[in-house]
């Protein structure tokens, strides 16, 4: 059978409608890049980082494959860097003067300060917005396979405006405005993506979305209210017990019975958190679902099979591995610090004035500040390795039906982006 | 033109994908490393074609572990040839170094490795020659902004707390006051307010302003050591120190800013403002400043000493009277040095530094402290 009749010409025509099948090539020794970027970001006092980031998306990157040929990632650190500068220089640093300045004339007790924080933290959201936008926009745009850039072609500002104002009504709709909140967002998103001179499609409402979101709601309120109902109980119920009028509760109660309530009112709480995690994870995987239905270029459509479970699964052994490997480097790195404090106070250097006669309370007290400093720095270690397996995941269930005639996808006209996604950087929202 | 031979290849074909950046299409060809470059043998439409190894380009680096390559030509932006073979990735490697990791992680960290060791030289340079940036910068604030900054500081920390204004009080601070400056050049004045707090400190603001707490009045055992408290106050205010600590807090957030890769942690002053703890050096200079005023007021040394003293003993039996000195002792922790120091002043002829009354007065002077009285 012909699918091709009627004044098709022949030859190159003809066999040149593909099917495009995607694919994951696992990368190999992300776990070494990790700690090397870690280790020279510590060396080069913080810069290496956007040089880190920028091999660290190029593996990734290389590791989708389309038909087999890996998609290409042609950022550069130094992009990525003076982009933090300029935001740093046009928006933070400015903002912290600003802050002062008001801080100065206004005073701290002042109504006008409050308003003038009330007016700066709505303007960070709508920038929070832009920065989503131009970051996808710059990804995008040093997206290339076979030789074809990516693109969003499209207004950053229209985006941060919608993505402002239906903030504001998430509050004021007790949430029932997210999903077709987030729908409007990925529609705008997907319809200003292209690929060559070929743009994407978005062909859905937020109608379908609206039943997992009910149901997520729904158990939302039913469970957590349930288990902080009874957290309340308890606490009523002790109280009452021990006929507790007026002051402080702890001394009303018997000192064994503390233990006890604190457990409860923290493992209820722990619950709570755990079952809105499982539940919004649910939500999410419905989501992304919903958002791949509708996504099409030419003729291809996008279909995605991940499943609560499978991103349920990869958040917890990322976590896993986030922790354990922050714990390794804090040892290590505790480590080299007492051999660098051993070696300083050779020279009389003491930056932690552990000489002085500190009491004892005050010394752990800095020691705690630096192990937590430490701990947290040290957090974000492996997050090359969890990105690629979530990134891994995600494409491992994605699936491209119909075809498409590569050979009409022409290159876009060339478009001058020199700065890399500075405001996303700066707000900490960039996934990748 | 077209290439002519194979004598000189360094190896057999590889089958390859090329795609000429004009639009998504690509088609199979055959590459192979000769002397001059990558030749690419092309039946239809062109010929052959090299691609010398020097104008190669790739956006993932070649690492030893690579199981293909995909390569573009810098002379020919948009085309590129995607070799799914891994020995060629290797022997590529070999021919053309600079596409490996290794070259493009030394091109990466290098300039900045260097960087680092010279601000971290200039630093300990800095640091060796006694030379505060952030001193540098506060100096240069002007006077407008010291007393604001004061200002600011002093309403945020008394702001529920009355501070202390029974008159008689307030003119027994002034004559301490009065007495200690005048050994300065210059004739400066010193704004000093009492906050009507339990807690025992006393700190500079900046603006030559200076909060001393009904708790370390109450604490104190005479007039003199609350003198002595004050002129140090005073050589922390003569000295900058709190503008200048101002100033290093923000350059600190600024520096966690860059080291966490910018992680949106903006500007709160009030933090900046909180927690201003001084380096040993400018304490041992805001006691000297004390000792040389004490001296010149002709008040006695021996009432700072006791004071620490005080302090110290306090601190170790554990402290929890209503007062609660932990804040002095973690700002102004009375070491055994300190101690030897003050110790060691100069003996001269002093005199009290209140009358009995102005003493009286000067404890009396807080709604709290009077209503306790009464
Ligand atoms: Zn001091």
């Amino acid at each position: 059978m012909d699918d091709y009749v009627g004044g098709q010409p022949y030859g190159s025509g003809l066999q040149s409608r593909d099917a495009v099948k995607v694919s994951w090539l696992k990368p190999i020794g992300l776990l070494w890049l990790s700690i090397y970027n870690f280790i020279m970001r510590i060396l080069t006092l913080g810069i290496h980082h956007f040089w880190g980031k920028t091999e660290v998306r190029k593996r990734i990157w290389s590791s989708v494959r389309l038909n087999g040929e890996p998609l290409e990632y042609t950022g550069t650190g130094r992009e990525l860097f003076t982009g933090f500068l300029i935001v740093f220089a046009a928006v933070l640093l400015p903002t912290m003067l600003l802050t002062l300045a008001a801080v100065m004339l206004l005073g701290v007790d002042s109504v006008w300060l409050k308003v003038f924080q009330g007016a700066l933290y709505a303007f960070f959201l709508f920038l929070t917005g832009a920065a989503i936008y131009r970051a996808q926009r710059y990804r995008l745009n040093r997206t290339r396979w076979r030789g074809i850039r990516a693109g969003l072609s499209g207004s950053s500002l229209r985006y941060a405006w919608t993505y402002f104002w239906t903030l504001l009504l998430l509050p004021v709709t007790f949430g029932w405005i997210a999903p077709w909140r987030s729908t409007l967002l990925q529609r705008i998103i997907t319809q200003d993506m292209r690929f060559g001179d070929k743009h994407f499609r978005f062909s859905g409402g937020s109608g379908p979305l609206y039943k997992s979101f009910a149901v997520f709601w729904l158990l939302n309120v039913v469970v957590i209210g349930g288990v902080l109902a009874i957290i309340g109980k308890a606490i009523v119920g002790s109280m009452n017990a021990f006929q507790a009028d007026e002051g402080d509760l702890r001394q009303q109660l018997p000192p064994d019975a503390i233990p006890g309530l604190l457990a409860a009112i923290y493992g209820g709480l722990f619950v709570a958190g755990l079952i809105y995690m499982v539940l919004s994870v649910w939500y999410r995987a419905a989501m992304i679902r919903h958002f791949a239905r509708y996504t099409h270029i030419d003729g291809l459509d996008f279909k995605s099979n991940v499943t609560a479970r499978g991103l349920l699964g990869i958040a917890i052994t990322n976590y896993l591995l986030l922790f354990v490997g922050a714990l390794l480097a804090s040892v290590v790195l505790g480590g080299i610090g007492m051999v660098v404090l051993g070696g300083l106070s050779g020279f009389g250097i003491d930056p932690l004035g552990l000489a002085q006669n500190v009491e004892p309370q005050a010394l752990a007290g800095r020691i705690g500040i630096l192990v937590t400093f430490v701990f947290l720095f040290a957090l974000g270690m492996l997050l090359p390795l969890t990105q690629a397996r979530t990134s891994g995941y995600l494409v491992r269930n994605l699936a491209l039906s119909g075809t498409i005639d590569l050979a009409t996808v022409a290159a876009g006209a060339p478009e001058d982006i020199r700065r890399g996604e500075g405001l996303a950087q700066a707000f900490d929202i960039d996934a990748l | 033109m077209p290439y002519d031979s194979e004598t000189k290849m360094t190896g057999p074909y590889f089958e390859a994908r090329y795609s000429d950046g004009r639009t998504a299409a690509a088609r199979d060809i055959r590459v192979a490393l000769s002397k001059h470059g990558l030749l690419l043998r092309q039946d239809y439409p062109a010929g052959d074609e090299v691609w010398p190894y020097t104008s190669l380009t790739t956006a993932e680096p070649l690492s030893s572990h690579a199981i293909d390559a995909l390569i573009s030509n810098a002379a020919q932006p948009g085309a590129s040839l995607f070799v799914p073979n891994g020995s060629f990735a290797r022997q590529l490697a070999q021919l053309a170094p600079h596409l490996t990791t290794r070259a493009a992680r030394r091109r990466a960290a290098v300039p900045w490795l260097i960087t680092a060791a010279v601000i971290v030289a200039i630093a300990a340079a800095i640091s060796a020659a006694q030379f505060s940036p952030a001193r540098a910068i506060a100096s240069m604030m002007p006077d407008k902004v010291r007393k604001a900054l004061g200002n600011q500081a002093v309403r945020s920390l008394t702001k529920s707390k009355p501070s202390c204004m029974q008159a008689e009080g307030l003119a027994a601070v002034s004559a301490m006051t009065r007495r200690l400056s005048s050994g300065l050049d210059g004739g400066r004045t010193f704004n000093v307010t009492v906050v009507d707090l339990g807690l025992v400190n006393a700190f500079a603001t900046p603006g030559n302003r200076i909060v001393l707490t009904r708790g370390l009045i109450e604490k104190a055992g005479s007039a003199d050591e609350v003198a002595g408290v004050l002129a140090h106050e005073i050589g922390h205010a003569v000295a900058l120190d709190p503008e200048t600590g101002i100033v290093r807090a923000i350059g600190m957030s600024a520096a966690v800013e860059l080291m966490f890769g910018g992680s949106g942690t903006v500007s709160n002053i009030g933090v900046l403002l909180a927690q201003l703890s001084y380096t040993r050096q400018a304490e041992a200079q805001a006691d000297e400043t004390a000792l040389r005023l004490l001296e010149k007021a002709g008040i006695s040394a021996k009432g700072f000493g006791q004071f620490f003293r005080r302090v110290n003993k306090e601190g170790d039996a554990g402290s929890d009277s209503a007062g609660g000195i932990a804040g002095m002792l973690r700002t102004h922790p009375p070491t055994a040095e300190r101690i030897r120091r003050v110790d060691a002043a100069n003996t001269y002829r002093a005199t009290p530094a209140l009358s009995p009354e102005q003493w009286q007065a000067m404890k009396a002077m807080c709604p709290k402290a009077a209503k306790e009285d009464g």
